[in-house]
């Protein structure tokens, strides 16, 4: 219980401006997972070479390649969305939660790894967000987004607002709220 | 634009805090009562300043003039982890930074080097990116002070209330950008 709300709260950082679109939120998972393997394959290397406390270092800089690599196939595929992701692709390969999910694989295996808890929190938060910000989703394709309108009648009751940065905090304190209350009345039920 | 409105304008408005998510998860955690990045923010200061130049001295007179735009990532990265490290043998420090404020400092790093277009510039956006940094990690330290002797329910305690504070309090930043008489000022 205790590591999934601290998942929760390190996930914050990257989850707001990069949650603003569903398709935004999908790149980035993309990017999430290939890091985390290429951070994993890269680890295993080093320690092979075995450079000793500057081991770190070049992790990092292993990171920074792979973050490279992972935008130029993204400018490839997706020019219009990378041009508004580019400097997340770098930041989320330095992220905590990537650098303890390699960490925790090196030491535990599968058994916990808060990346895959990320990914997610991330998808869905952003999914909500934009549902209810913009009354559909939007997908990533070559020109852009592909934007579905689910929700009927937005225009007359939806509001852009939770689509902001303001309103994705306050969205973001009522389902961290929810899933609190949730917790706590479970967690009883299984007392009595 | 004056040097005052792109200090306010990054401060405030657009906040690399807010805007783009740069160091909140350690103003979060740096806001609890036992913070300790208030010790190391002159040492920051000084790394983040001489990266930064140094980092957009490479990419204005040597990765943009011969069209290496690829290259400009992984070399303010390696710039910000050699001035790093480089600080650290002369402090003679030997533990490791946090990753929340690795990211921070890179972060800052890249946004001063994307959004600016000179040497000054780009000072000016790093200090309102650590200025914006130290006025929310105040903001939301009195925030969680004033919460924690409030009879709040139990389940809002913590990072829900939090949130929507921070919620609140960036609407009330945002109002700068609409207010006819912050308009006038800065026109």
């Amino acid at each position: 219980m205790k590591r999934n709300s601290v998942v929760f709260l390190l996930a914050l950082c990257p989850l707001i401006p990069v949650s603003s679109h569903f398709a935004y939120a999908l790149l980035i998972s993309g990017a999430f997972l290939f890091y985390f393997v290429s951070g994993i394959f890269f680890r295993f290397v080093i320690s092979k070479i075995n450079p000793g406390s500057s081991s770190f270092y070049f992790e990092l800089a292993a990171l920074a390649v792979s973050a490279t690599f992972f935008y130029q196939f993204s400018a490839f595929f997706f020019p219009v969305l990378t041009v508004s992701l580019d400097i997340y692709y770098f930041l989320a390969a330095f992220s905590y939660v990537l650098l303890l999910s390699i960490d925790y694989y090196a030491v535990q295996g599968f058994s916990f790894l808060p990346v895959f808890r990320f990914i997610p929190i991330l998808l869905i938060f952003s999914l909500c967000r934009e549902l209810i910000g913009t009354g559909g989703i939007s997908l990533p394709v070559m020109h852009g987004f592909w934007e579905i309108h689910l929700l009927p009648g937005f225009s007359v009751w939806g509001s852009g607002f939770w689509n902001t940065t303001a309103g994705s905090f306050i969205l973001l304190g009522f389902m961290t709220w929810i899933v609190k209350s949730c917790n706590r009345y479970l967690s009883g039920r299984d007392r009595t | 634009m004056s040097t005052v409105h792109l200090i306010f304008l990054y401060t405030f408005s657009c906040s690399s805090l807010l805007l783009y998510g740069i160091g909140l998860e350690k103003t979060f955690f740096e806001s609890r009562p036992r913070g300790l990045l208030y010790k190391r923010l002159p040492i920051l200061t000084l790394e983040l300043f001489v990266s930064v130049l140094a980092a957009q001295f490479l990419v204005k007179e040597v990765l943009i003039p011969h069209s290496f735009l690829f290259l400009i990532p992984v070399s303010i990265l390696c710039i910000a982890g050699f001035f790093q490290t480089v600080s650290k043998v002369l402090r003679k420090d030997t533990s490791y930074s946090p990753p929340g404020e690795r990211l921070m400092f890179l972060g800052s790093i890249f946004l001063a080097v994307f959004e600016s277009t000179g040497y000054a510039d780009t000072l000016l956006i790093s200090s309102a990116s650590l200025f914006s940094f130290g006025l929310w990690t105040v903001l939301l330290s009195s925030i969680r002070e004033r919460i924690d002797t409030s009879r709040l329910q139990a389940d809002w305690n913590g990072t829900p209330i939090v949130l929507v504070c921070l919620g609140l309090l960036s609407i009330i930043l945002h109002a700068t950008d609409v207010s006819w008489w912050i308009q006038e000022f800065v026109r």
